[in-house]
């Protein structure tokens, strides 16, 4: 099959890893029931349609599972039920970069918050009168660098702009300013859901929904073993202000938060963190799952469709055993499914992709592994594959977790009850640590026979 | 089977193909790879590519060659980017809008500040109380990058860059399109090796961010495949002494250990190992450490030298000596040895050969203050002061501020009662170092002038003569 150069650019930039699938767009495929049922239509939405009071929701996945896709998806669902929905990923213009700070969310919110919804005259007034108190107070601490001339602004979410800029770009002073906003975080937490209640003039704070994404991307930092990291802090001790907005607020957080155990010490708080897993390939037995197997092709296949190839995506393989094996690799997870099958089109020269360019795709992919484990975690890992289960709380395992050496995956019992177990991703296997701390694993488990 | 390509038999039937196990592509495969990703990218897309720094620019032309269509530029970074923010170097390049391949090289210079040298092991590396601040941009970054630039980032990395921004910029590495290994043959990664091997003089000349620079490019070299175990070793060694040189004992220890690992009779690793853990004082381990050193190498005479002082430091005088005496029987001049000897003889009252010992030093090197200085002790010790004074003379004479012979000097005045040359001369010692106004003061050698009023005044200077 020779093909044009067209067609390859359509095909490869079809798998690209970097675009989350807008709301209703036809690539889309339902993976929820691969995925325990997880479906956050039903999960965060309808907690949302239903409460009677404003939630606040943490929503959890591992990286390139699907997250962002999935709130756009939301995001559609609620503004075609009514409410209104103000969305917004969070990146280095809100967040400081190396030390990212609760203040620097709300900071973020609120300026998202009064820029998306636009505010009767008057009300800006309220937010230009809590900066130039901040000012004030922080110039009698001796920090001028925020001056009252330069905040002559065109749009009332300026003053608080600069203030998360002057944060990130004076190191120096970071803490006093910081210090300082904590000290009046809550009146503009009044100031804000004054803001909103008049923003959203007849309708209820329940009908306005903030999502906050991107905020797994703050680097995890922490100072110790068993030192609260960065997330902990945020997320933990700063819970009061983060769900004070007065409307439903759902953010982002890394898998591994879910498995904080000083995050789950305050459901009573936020809601148990709804986690997005992987597609299921196989049972905890390690039988494949037809079915998992199914979803993930049809993932392929809708790519293939965008590059208008229609017909067997069998036929696009050398053979059937490449195509299994790219999907098994993946381990269920979206954006490594997109990795390895860029990387096969990248070896193949013509259609269809050879054995052997899916081989170097799965070895590429491996390598990416092989470079983010240390060698002590070996035998953790080895510990999974053979319990299915992490043990939480555990650092370790929260941290492999994290990048996504273990992954998480869901299924429904016959009791209709959701199983949550985890293996070790399926390229980690490969690897020889792994393989030289599994030898030593059965080596030991049939001694002690 | 491992890196065999999957034969398809006459037949159709594939063998078993074991896919846990690794194919590796060849350069060429990979170049043809790379040729293809870029050929067929549409707009933004991040690759990796890991090479030495030697390669880039032939990379770079080899590709234009191939793909003349593409504008190609190259964006260098030749130190860190101090604010971190990578997004702003690319924003203000010309002709932004032409470019289709952008190649970026020398980010590895932004995460040096905060490696905390690899002190330890590699675990310290990626250690997670910091976050290299242009990773930590790049992590939120990327849906910038992808909205506000078209065009394939290409950035050029070695191993320990890729590592470290798989690792510390997760989010950033996930979006990338591909990732393409040209490593090194291992002609090449011998000559690197052979580059990075320093003087430790030199290494002691230089400033702490230069040290943590060469032991930055170490590193990256050890994270290469294609190694030697010997080369391993040499490059351990190699970041052992700075981090020696950089006062960094424990961390040298460290490294002296993995040298050793890979070249168990290395000799000079045992050698230097014993050197850092005699500067922290922990002088036994330090005598084994020599012990192993000569073990492997009997002739060593640095070896025996430095054994020689540890003994001498735990008083183990008599050993010391033997261990001198070696030494000397291997490098007959070996003038530090010849001095130090003398010491270990002086302490256990051996005057006599004591000063013949540092005659032999003088021999060999006859501007070697130290050795005037103790000569003159050890004739002072015997009563032979005028000797003394002489050879505290030749002392100053190659050491004007040495304070020490100034203020033995003094001493033997003072003792002659000669007021007029003990005060002249002790007020030298002063001069160079106000201690030894209150040593003065309860030095029993200036018993016989201590009543005189300028000898007062020199001690106290509020005393009114």
């Amino acid at each position: 099959m020779t093909a044009s150069p067209d067609f390859w650019k359509k095909l490869y930039t079809a798998f690209d890893p970097f675009r989350p699938l807008p709301a209703n767009d036809p690539a889309w495929v339902d993976c929820a029931s691969v995925r325990g049922e997880e479906d956050i239509l039903a999960g965060l939405g309808l907690e949302i349609a239903r409460s009677e009071k404003v939630t606040c929701q943490l929503y959890a996945g591992h990286r390139g599972a699907g997250k962002s896709t999935e709130l756009l998806r939301l995001q559609d669902h609620l503004q075609r039920q009514g409410f209104r929905v103000v969305y917004f990923a969070a990146d280095d213009g809100d967040l400081e970069p190396e030390n990212t700070q609760y203040s620097d969310i709300l900071l973020a919110c609120a300026r998202q918050l009064i820029s998306k919804l636009r505010s009767q005259p008057g009300q800006d007034d309220k937010f230009r009168e809590w900066v130039n108190r901040l000012l004030r107070d922080l110039r009698d601490l001796g920090v001028t660098e925020l001056s009252l001339d330069e905040l002559s602004y065109e749009t009332p979410e300026t003053p608080l702009g600069k203030v998360s800029t002057t944060i990130k770009t004076n190191v120096s002073k970071q803490q006093v300013i910081r210090r300082q906003v904590e000290q009046q975080a809550e009146s503009l937490i009044d100031i804000l859901n004054d803001f909103i209640g008049s923003a959203l003039g007849d309708r209820k704070p329940q009908d306005l929904v903030l999502i906050v994404d991107n905020l797994d991307r703050i680097i995890e930092r922490s100072d110790g073993e068993n030192q609260p990291s960065n997330y902990e802090q945020i997320f933990v001790n700063h819970s009061d202000q983060l769900r004070a907005l007065n409307c439903h607020v759902i953010y982002t957080v890394p898998i591994s938060l879910a498995y904080s155990v000083h995050l789950t010490a305050m459901e009573e708080r936020y809601k148990p963190v709804e986690v997005l897993p992987m597609v299921m390939l196989k049972t905890p037995d390690g039988e494949i799952s037809e079915i998992g197997m199914a979803t993930l092709k049809e993932l392929i296949r809708q790519r293939f469709r965008f590059a208008h190839m229609e017909g067997e995506l069998e036929a696009a393989f050398e053979s059937i055993e490449a195509l299994n094996k790219l999907c098994e690799m993946s381990g269920g997870h979206v954006r490594n499914l997109m990795n390895l099958m860029k990387a096969a089109l990248q070896n193949t020269r013509e259609l269809p992709i050879s054995t052997r360019s899916v081989q170097r795709a799965i070895s590429e992919l491996r390598d990416t592994y092989r470079k983010v484990i240390d060698g002590h975690e070996w035998e953790a890992l080895v510990r999974v594959s053979q319990d299915k289960l992490i043990t939480e709380n555990d650092d370790q395992f929260r941290s492999l977790l994290f990048r996504r050496c273990i992954l998480e995956y869901r299924y429904i019992d016959g009791e209709g009850e959701v199983q949550v177990w985890h293996d070790v991703h399926p390229l980690v296997r490969g690897l020889d640590g792994f393989k030289r701390a599994l030898d030593r694993y059965e080596g030991g488990a049939s001694r002690s026979e | 089977m491992k890196g065999e390509p999957v034969e398809v038999s006459e037949m159709g039937a594939t063998t078993e193909i074991d896919w846990d196990a690794d194919v590796v592509a060849d350069p060429e495969e990979s170049y043809q790879s790379l040729v293809r990703s870029l050929q067929r990218t549409e707009g933004f897309s991040l690759f990796f590519v890991r090479c030495v720094p030697g390669d880039q620019a032939d990379l770079v032309q080899r590709l234009q060659a191939d793909l003349p269509a593409l504008l190609m530029q190259r964006l260098e970074l030749k130190e860190e980017l101090v604010d971190g923010n990578l997004y702003q170097r690319v924003a203000t390049l010309p002709n932004l809008q032409s470019i289709n391949v952008l190649f970026i090289s020398g980010l590895e210079k932004s995460l040096d500040p905060y490696v905390k040298s690899g002190y330890g092991g590699q675990g310290d590396y990626y250690k997670l109380d910091t976050v290299p601040r242009v990773l930590g941009h790049l992590n939120l970054q990327r849906e910038r990058f992808r909205d506000d630039f078209s065009f394939c980032f290409v950035f050029f990395l070695n191993a320990f860059g890729i590592k470290y921004i798989a690792r510390r910029a997760p989010d950033f590495f996930d979006w990338r399109s591909g990732i393409f290994e040209f490593v090194p043959d291992s002609e090449t990664v011998g000559k690197l090796t052979q580059e990075l091997q320093g003087d430790y003089d030199e290494y002691l000349a230089w400033s702490h961010t230069q040290r943590l620079d060469r032991i930055r490019d170490i590193q990256a070299i050890l994270e290469e495949d294609q190694q030697t175990p010997d080369q391993q070793a040499s490059l351990w060694i190699e970041k052992g002494n700075i981090l020696s040189a950089d006062r960094n004992y424990e961390a040298a220890i460290t490294s002296y250990d993995k040298a050793l690992e890979f070249k168990p009779d290395y000799h000079e690793a045992w050698n230097n190992r014993g050197n850092a853990l005699s500067d922290l004082g922990r002088k036994e381990e330090a005598i084994t450490s020599y012990d192993k050193a000569l073990e492997f190498k009997p002739d060593y005479h640095e070896a025996w030298y430095s054994r020689g002082n540890a003994l001498s430091a735990l008083g183990r005088k008599e050993e010391a000596i033997t261990s001198y005496d070696k030494a000397l029987e291997f490098k007959p001049d070996y003038h530090e040895a010849w001095n130090n000897r003398g010491n270990a003889l002086s302490a256990l009252g051996h005057k006599e050969e004591a000063i013949t010992s540092y005659d032999k030093a003088l021999e060999f090197k006859p501007d070697y203050h130290e050795a005037w200085y103790n000569c003159g002790n050890a004739l002072s010790a015997l009563g032979r002061k005028e000797e003394a004074i002489t050879s505290y003379d030749k002392a100053l004479e190659f050491k004007p501020d040495y304070h020490e012979a100034w203020y033995n000097k003094a001493c033997f005045y003072g003792l002659q009662k000669n007021v007029d040359l003990a005060i002249a001369t002790l007020q030298q010692a002063i001069n160079l170092d106000s201690e030894y106004r209150e040593m003065a003061k309860t030095d029993s050698d200036f018993d016989g002038i201590r009543q005189d009023d300028r000898f007062r005044s020199l001690l106290n200077p509020n005393f009114a003569s």
